[in-house]
This record gives C-alpha cells, structure tokens and sequence, in this order.
C-alpha cells in the first residue's frame, strides 16, 4: 500500500445507492473495507485515477450514515474504551465514554439495523457497543415489559404458561 | 451526503425477535449480557424468544459454572484412570451425570431446582433424622455441595456475635457436606479394591498415591471443606506437588550428566540424587524428614499434609519418594513393610539377597543393604525373616496406612468425643470392615456406612 491511500478516500455505496465519500483511513475500521481493499490492491496496482467504491447492499444510507460518523469518531477524536467481560456496571456511560453512551441512544429500529451493519462491515468494536445496548433495553425488565418494548405479542397457549411459571424459579 | 428515505423499514424490526433478524452468534453476544433473571423474563415473552434463548446452550453453560464452582470439576483426579467407567456401569455416582444434547438450560434448571430441594431436606433432617433424606442428599454428591456451602456461610452471617455458637441447620449442613465427601473417597476406595478394575485397559496405572490421596479424601475435615473452593482441593496440590519434585531431580540429573530429556537415568543414579529432597545436611531447604517428635500425628499419615509440611511417618514418606521416583524415571520401587519400619527396596530381578538395595526415606533417604534390613528388624527385638524383605502390594500399604490412622486416632480419643460424634478412628475401621468390601452398590454403601454421626473434628 503506497503513501497515496492513507490520505486518500473512497466511497461507500449504501442499500438505495447513496454514495459516501470516506477517509480510506477512517473506513478501515471495518473489516469489511480493508479484506476489500486488499483484493483492489492486487488487482488494480496502478490505477491511481478512480476511487474505490464498496457497495453495501445490507446497509441502508440513515444507518451507514450513523456508522461513518462512528468510525469517524472513533479514528478522529478517541476510540472507545474496550468492552470486557464481565462488565463492570449495567450502565453503558459507566462502561464506555460519554459520547459512545449517546451513540446508542437511538431508537430500537436503528439500533437492531445497526447491529446488523457492525455485524455485516465487521466492525467489532460497534458490534460490541450495539449488543451491549440492545441487552441493556433488556436487563432486569419484565416479561410484560419487554414485550411492550419490543412491541411482541404473547403466542404461549395456556399449558405453556403453566410451564413458563415452572421453570422462572 | 445522499439523504436516505427510511420510511419503508420502520415497521418491520420492531415486530420481530432478536433471534428472528440475527444470526445466533450476534444472539450470543446479545445475551451473554444479561443476567439469569432477564434471560428467564426474555424467554417468557413469546415462543419465538423462548426458543431462541433456549437455544444459547454456551450461554447457559457459563452462568451453569458461575454459579456452581464444583460443576467444573466433579471429575476426580482419579477419572483419568478408569473411575468414571467403573462408576458408571457399577451404579456409583461419583461419574459427572449426563443430560441429554448438551441441553445446558435443562441442566441449568435441573440443578436450580436440586438446590431449592436441599434446604427443606435439611430442615426436615435438622428436626428428625431420616435414612430417606439421608440417601437423597448423599446421592446428589457433589452436585449440591456449592448449596450446602452457601447455606453453612449464610447461617454463620446470621450468627455474627456468637462465633462459636452453630444453629441446628448450620450442624446438619456440614454433616451432609462430610457425609458427600466420605461418599465420594468410600466409592473411590471401592473402585481401588475392584479386583475387576485390573481388567481395565486403563490408561495409567494405579499407583500408591492414588489410594493415599483417597485415604486423605476420607479424612478431610468439614472445615477445609468450606473454606476451600474446591471439595477435595489438596488432590490438585498433591499432582502438583510431586510433579515438581520430580522436576527438581530431573533437573539436577539432566544437568550433572548432560543427559536429554527423553533418556532415562538408572535407578542407582535417581536413588542417590533423592537424596537431595530427604537428606538435611545437604543444601536443599525444604527436605523431608522423618517425624520424630510428633510420631502419632494423623497428619503424618495424610499424603497432602506430608508434602505441605515436608515430614511424615516411614510408610507416607515411602509412598512420596516412590511417586517422585515413578515420575523421574519410571521404576517401580517395593514397599517393603518391615516389622516397625517401612522401607523401600530397589526392584530385584532375581539376583541374590545380598546385592539387593534399599533405602529409607525416614532417615534422610540413606541407603541400606540387605544386613542393614535385618539389623533395623533385630533393632526391634524380633527375630528377622527373609519374608519380612518381600514387597508389599499397594492394597497393603493402603490398609496399614489407615491403621497406622486408626491407632493414631484412638490415641487421642477422649480430646475429640462431642457430644453426638462417633469417635473419628470408630468411622475410620469401616475402611477396613467387610462391611465396606461385600456393598454392591451406592444404595447399600449409604446403608451400611454409618459415618455421617461423626464428629467434624
């Protein structure tokens, strides 16, 4: 890889064909982006003219969007602190910095799509932050309470509520 | 930057399951995050969920082996050499129980359940003895002892004032604690004197301190018990411990005689390098010595408490130098049982009396001739025999080590009576009683075995 790329950019084309103009140096933290970039190198070694674009199909643009401004946080400004198991408190802000907390605090729809993206771009770090979030919606909640959350209707016939009961000792 | 419509996506997701829109290792990670509690509340929201958290067997491992520390190792030390086999097709319990599929939530919810159980059962036998609740407890083994030992710490909390004050749940508690672990070294015991066993295509062989750890087994006290992580926590000491002694003499050998590793030394040249761990006049710190001045102790008689405290009586200190020996170079050595001493002999192969070697680990590991043996024998006023020279099988050395406990205990008999206690050297004859030798299964064993009254010294 020549001094080129660590300045350059390239572009990320989102689920609808939105394109997104990246550092290359911010979009490497998804994995995704650098296996990519490694297959363009061997194969176009001197074309120095055209941007590489790297379609996305799973990823829609509102959540790509959230993912570059992730990375961009991220390789710019600090990285986030590192999830560990086990986790030293239920909050998220006491877990990772401020910023990464506020993050996540979208709703429930851009958070599960946001799962799918780190999971899909290979993002550990935002994969981690995003799992992290989703069990927090379900910590210490109740069975009526996550359903109510999650907006997911009780299909247990009477028998199997009968067992249910058994087995929440 | 393109806008994006995302009108069109908003309904779908909200209305589906974590297990319906990721793959399962997104769900893992997702719910290696939540406590027990929110995973049973998670499960009970709709089928979709139940299945997928059900189906999180890894999950459901780790909070299984968070909450019950002796879920990792209800396999003893001796499982590498046939016990589970054996336990399993003879109806014993010490193996680790099956479930089905590695269903680790069924398991999971299995032992939750066995744990709600104990405490009533407890209760029950706090007021009147029952053989029934007896056996239930016994034969749950090592499965509830996590639950006794947080049921004995919670009792103790509650009874902050008085430290030497028990409550009657606390007692019964600790006796089903003892009660487990004698289960387990009477199966062992069982296991040990199989003659079928033999049969076994074993992977290892027997050796002396198998049985020796198992006599320890027996005799360990309530206490460290509790205090310990592990139920039986001195047998992975005991391993460990006679693995780097023998990597001291392995290292001292391969040194003075730039010897490879793989090559094997001669059993003169090991026998005079022992020395090193036995002799005190040497350099070594930590050598083994004959116990002299507290002869009767049973500590000298417990395989863990002789490496821990580096002195022991003849016949414990043989088994010791015997396993180090087995370790460096794989011989063999003989027990020989001399009248009032134990010796070791090196392995004869025909040649004549005269030439053959022993040596006594009691006395700093010297090495003695055949006249020597005799004079020890003499020494004692009793008239020598060549048979007195022929080696003992582990059997024997096992037996007249629980002897050797036995005496030791009814020495100091009347300092350890309680008030409903069996005398602990009274427990220790049934090692020895046919009664231990003609039970057939776990069933008979509890029956006949009335230890459980003992004291917990």
């Amino acid at each position: 890889m020549d001094g080129d790329d660590v300045h350059g950019t390239l572009k990320l084309v989102s689920k609808e064909g939105d394109t997104f103009e990246v550092p290359i140096e911010i979009a490497k933290l998804s994995n995704l982006v650098v296996t990519t970039l490694g297959e363009e190198d061997i194969d176009e070694d001197d074309d120095d003219g055209g941007v590489v674009e790297i379609p996305l199909p799973n990823v829609k643009a509102t959540v790509l969007a959230k993912v570059i401004e992730y990375c961009t946080h991220y390789k710019m400004v600090e990285p986030m602190t590192p999830i560990t198991l086990p986790l030293k408190s239920n909050r998220i802000s006491e877990i990772v910095q401020d910023w990464y907390a506020r993050f996540v605090d979208v709703d429930q729809t851009m958070l599960f799509e946001l799962v799918t993206a780190a999971n899909f771009m290979d993002i550990k770090s935002l994969l981690d932050l995003t799992c992290l979030a989703v069990s927090v919606l379900i910590k210490g909640k109740s069975a009526e309470e996550i359903r109510r959350i999650f907006n997911i209707g009780n299909d247990f016939s009477p028998d199997e509520e009968v067992h249910l009961r058994e087995n929440q000792s | 930057m393109a806008q994006a419509h995302t009108s069109s996506s908003v309904d779908s997701s909200s209305t589906q399951s974590i297990g319906a829109i990721f793959p399962s290792e997104i769900q893992n990670q997702i719910l290696r995050h939540l406590d027990r509690k929110s995973l049973i509340n998670l499960r009970g929201t709709n089928r979709t969920y139940r299945d997928t958290v059900d189906g999180c067997q890894c999950i459901w491992k780790i909070h299984h082996d968070e909450r019950w520390s002796n879920g990792k190792c209800r396999n003893t030390w001796l499982a590498t050499k046939g016990l589970t086999h054996w336990s399993s097709t003879n109806n014993w319990t010490l193996h680790a129980k099956k479930f089905e599929d590695e269903d680790w939530f069924g398991e999971f919810l299995r032992r939750s359940r066995l744990d709600q159980s104990v405490h009533s059962k407890l209760m029950n036998l706090t007021m009147e003895y029952s053989q029934t609740l007896w056996y239930d407890l016994m034969v749950e083994g090592k499965d509830i002892v996590d639950c006794l030992k947080s049921i004995i710490a919670k009792e103790k909390e509650s009874l902050s004032w008085s430290l030497h004050e028990r409550t009657p749940l606390q007692v019964t508690a600790e006796k089903a604690l003892l009660g487990i672990s004698r289960c387990i070294a009477l199966q062992e015991w069982k296991f040990l004197h199989d003659p079928t066993v033999k049969q076994f295509k074993l992977v290892e062989r027997l050796q002396l301190e198998d049985g020796a750890m198992t006599i320890a087994k027996f005799c360990e006290p309530v206490k460290d018990i509790i205090t310990h992580d592990k139920i039986h926590q001195f047998e992975e000491y005991t391993v460990q411990e006679l693995d780097s002694l023998a990597e001291i003499v392995k290292n001292r050998l391969n040194s003075r005689f730039y010897a490879s590793i793989e090559e094997k030394h001669s059993i003169m040249t090991v026998v005079e390098e022992m020395k090193f761990l036995f002799d005190s006049s040497g350099e070594f710190d930590d050598v083994f010595k004959g116990n002299v001045d507290d002869y009767y102790d049973a500590k000298n008689s417990l395989i863990s408490q002789c490496l821990r405290r580096r002195t022991g009586i003849p016949i414990m200190l043989a088994v010791i130098y015997t396993s180090i020996v087995w370790r460096v170079c794989g011989v063999q050595m003989d027990i020989i049982g001399l009248p009032g001493h134990v010796v070791l002999g090196v392995p004869f192969d025909g040649i004549p009396d005269s030439a053959r070697v022993f040596v006594d680990p009691f006395n700093g590991g010297r090495i003695l001739s055949y006249a020597d043996c005799a004079e020890i024998v003499t020494g004692y006023n009793i008239a020598f025999h060549p048979r007195m020279v022929t080696p003992l099988s582990n059997e024997k050395v096992w037996e007249r080590t629980v002897a050797n406990l036995i005496q030791s205990h009814s020495m100091r008999t009347s300092e350890l009576d309680n008030d409903d206690g069996l005398p602990f050297y009274y427990v220790l004859r049934f090692l020895l009683s046919d009664n231990v030798f003609l039970v057939k299964n776990f069933t008979e064993l509890v029956k006949a075995s009335q230890w459980y009254y003992s004291s917990d010294r």
